[in-house]
């Protein structure tokens, strides 16, 4: 009788795509459009979409934080664009870098912790998650625009310490520092257990003591921070802010979590995950610019990037449980 | 136990159980106290030749979260119909481009559908993809720039009116009495509501529950395009940018009016008192002189205010 765990090589093969298919279509992108272009396999090129990406992956870093207690934030593009008004708008009116890092911090905080209080007493799902942050988006996108009259503000910034933010290898850097504490904090302490068990099962959380409404407004508050580095970073890059600058993010970031392979039942996920999320999408919109593939065809090979990611995550699973069923059954 | 006289606590349930409808009405005559303009025929005809564009679409929408679905696509299928129905009306006449247009609806939503009821994939990722690719077509078809039509028979149908009633009401008032009719009356509303309530147990009282998880999103691809093409009727042109707002519009005036996005329960009328509500109060915040960004700062803050008050409320009741 043949055993259900004999492997073939064939079927060794499928296996390998099941499980990395985002890693090996990334690899794959990044091989074909290499063969192409000599331009992709510059160092200089990597650099930019790491630091372009960089924006993103601390936003999804939040998201994914946001997404494992089982809610989403729809403010965060709208964050990014007010933390960036007013750190130019700071600077520009004499008040010093630093003034103008605090208050941008301080904001992205504000509204952050405003989504975490209003969801988490109204005791929010998914559905009060949506309506609440879609109505502080609509506020902090309103806040930007009146902050800065719905223009463009160029920076009076000179070579400093806010000029170094956003140049050379410092967004990576800010990244990955970031990421390394957030993954550390979700794996290995008990606050990460605590959003994994929140996100899991709200009721029981809260009857095995869990302070829910605590530990829900930290999440929404770390997402509001990030948002708002991210924004300094932006303006830090461009030495100008604008109130638009972050719209739109909100969508990128969920998708950098989703396509990474955290789920948006929550309970479960990791910001490793949501770094290859970032990653293959940053990599591939890279790929098709240097392709010369312009932005309107471009939206729609991301779409069914995201489409076609998780549909291959989704059939492993599939897959995975019928092959533990039929080994139960074997047993 | 029955009590036929009206006590204190019935009168408290009621009122808690109609927040949204009595805040909507104190609204309505405060504002009509201080702008006499707002109670008259011309302004309370625009509001519904105003809401009822995007009302076609918040119905579907609420069948869709009693299903315990939720689309994030319709707004690019609404940018999409616009660019298709005004363009092949220019080609190929009026109806053909309807028909064409209300078919490309229904593809759409066969591919959302398919997604989420056989391939199994969570709605809000499918449609977030969905969203993009279907917004990326309508800016390649168009290149981003708007187009036109001189339609005769279009230009006929917008200017045709009773009362200043244009035909959008109209489409929205028949629309809107099929879905309560077929939620309320009929074993596809019952099933509806049982799957969004419970698949599992939906499924195993022999409901084909992936039937109606692909079906709902194809009523929602009609009836986006439908709201695309009454909107054209009104303006006579379309652009990828159009609608852009539709889908967490229609969301939210579905939640507002209490139907919950966990599903299983609420039902169009609800969403017609939360339709009421975004759109006097955006005519209002016009009609007071409230302008741009202030506007947008109060919607938001109203916004919340709303989802806060009835949430609270009902956790009490």
């Amino acid at each position: 009788m043949k055993h259900p765990r004999t492997k073939t090589a064939k079927r060794k093969a499928i296996n390998l795509i099941r499980s990395y298919g985002v890693l090996l279509s990334l690899v794959l992108v990044i091989l074909i459009t290499g063969a192409i272009e000599k331009n992709f396999f510059t160092f200089e090129n990597l650099l930019n979409v790491l630091r372009q990406n960089a924006v993103i992956g601390i936003v999804a870093c939040g998201m994914t934080y946001v997404i494992i207690s089982g809610a989403f934030d729809l403010s965060v593009g709208a964050v990014v664009s007010l933390s960036g008004v007013i750190a130019i708008t700071t600077i520009n009116k004499g008040g010093g870098e630093m003034l103008a890092i605090g208050l941008a911090l301080l904001v992205g905080i504000a509204v952050g912790i405003a989504n975490g209080v209003l969801i988490s007493t109204i005791n929010g799902k998914m559905g009060e998650a949506f309506i609440v942050t879609y109505g502080t988006q609509t506020v902090a996108a309103a806040l930007a625009m009146y902050a800065s009259g719905g223009l463009f503000v160029a920076g009076r910034i000179k070579e400093g310490f806010y000029k170094s933010i956003g140049k050379g290898m410092t967004p990576i850097a800010i990244f990955i520092v970031i990421a390394a504490i957030l993954q550390f904090v979700l794996a290995k302490t008990g606050f990460g257990r605590r959003l994994c068990f929140i996100g899991g099962n709200m009721k029981t959380a809260r009857m095995s003591g869990i302070r829910i409404v605590q530990n829900r407004i930290a999440y929404f508050a770390l997402s509001g921070i990030l948002s708002a580095i991210a924004g300094i970073i932006l303006t830090s890059r461009v030495i100008s802010s604008n109130p638009a600058a972050g719209v739109g993010f909100e969508m990128d970031a969920i998708a950098a979590v989703v396509v990474g392979g955290t789920s948006m039942a929550g309970g479960k996920g990791s910001i490793a995950k949501t770094i290859l999320g970032t990653i293959v999408i940053g990599v591939l919109s890279n790929a098709l610019n240097i392709l010369g593939i312009t932005s309107y065809p471009q939206m729609m090979v991301k779409g069914s990037i995201i489409i076609i990611t998780v549909a291959l995550d989704v059939w492993n699973k599939q897959i995975k449980e019928r092959e533990s069923a039929n080994e139960k059954s074997y047993a | 136990m029955k009590n036929p006289t009206l006590n204190a606590t019935s009168l408290k349930n009621f009122i808690f159980d109609k927040a949204i409808l009595i805040m909507l009405f104190i609204f309505i005559f405060a504002m009509s106290l201080i702008k006499p303009v707002f109670y008259k025929w011309d302004n309370v005809i625009n509001i519904l030749n105003e809401l009822t564009v995007y009302g076609i679409t918040a119905c579907a929408m609420t069948v869709a979260i009693i299903a315990g679905e939720f689309d994030l696509s319709a707004s690019s299928v609404f940018a999409w119909s616009t660019v298709l129905f005004v363009s092949m009306t220019n080609r190929l006449g009026l109806l053909p481009g309807f028909l064409i247009t209300i078919a490309s609806g229904i593809a759409w939503g066969i591919l959302n559908g398919w997604l989420v009821a056989k391939v199994k994939m969570s709605a809000f990722v499918v449609t977030l993809g969905t969203m993009t690719v279907i917004k990326g077509f309508a800016f390649f078809y168009t290149d981003g720039v708007p187009i036109n039509t001189a339609n005769r028979t279009l230009q006929a149908i917008g200017a045709f009116n009773v009362g200043g009633i244009m035909i959008t009401p109209i489409a929205f008032v028949l629309v809107f009495s099929i879905f309560a009719f077929f939620l309320d009356r009929t074993r596809f509303g019952r099933n509806l509501y049982a799957t969004g309530g419970n698949r599992e147990v939906a499924h195993l009282t022999g409901i084909n529950v992936d039937f109606y998880k692909f079906i709902i999103f194809v009523i929602l691809g009609i009836c986006a395009s439908l709201s695309a093409v009454l909107f054209c009727v009104r303006i006579h042109a379309g652009s990828a940018l159009y609608g852009g707002d539709l889908s967490l519009y229609c969301v939210a005036a579905t939640v507002i009016g209490g139907t919950s996005l966990s599903g299983g329960n609420g039902g169009v009328a609800r969403t017609l008192i939360g339709l009421l509500v975004m759109s006097v109060l955006f005519n209002a915040l016009t009609l007071l002189g409230v302008q741009g960004y202030f506007q947008q700062l109060i919607r938001g803050i109203v916004l919340i205010s709303i989802i806060m008050i009835d949430a609270s409320i009902n956790r009490k009741g």
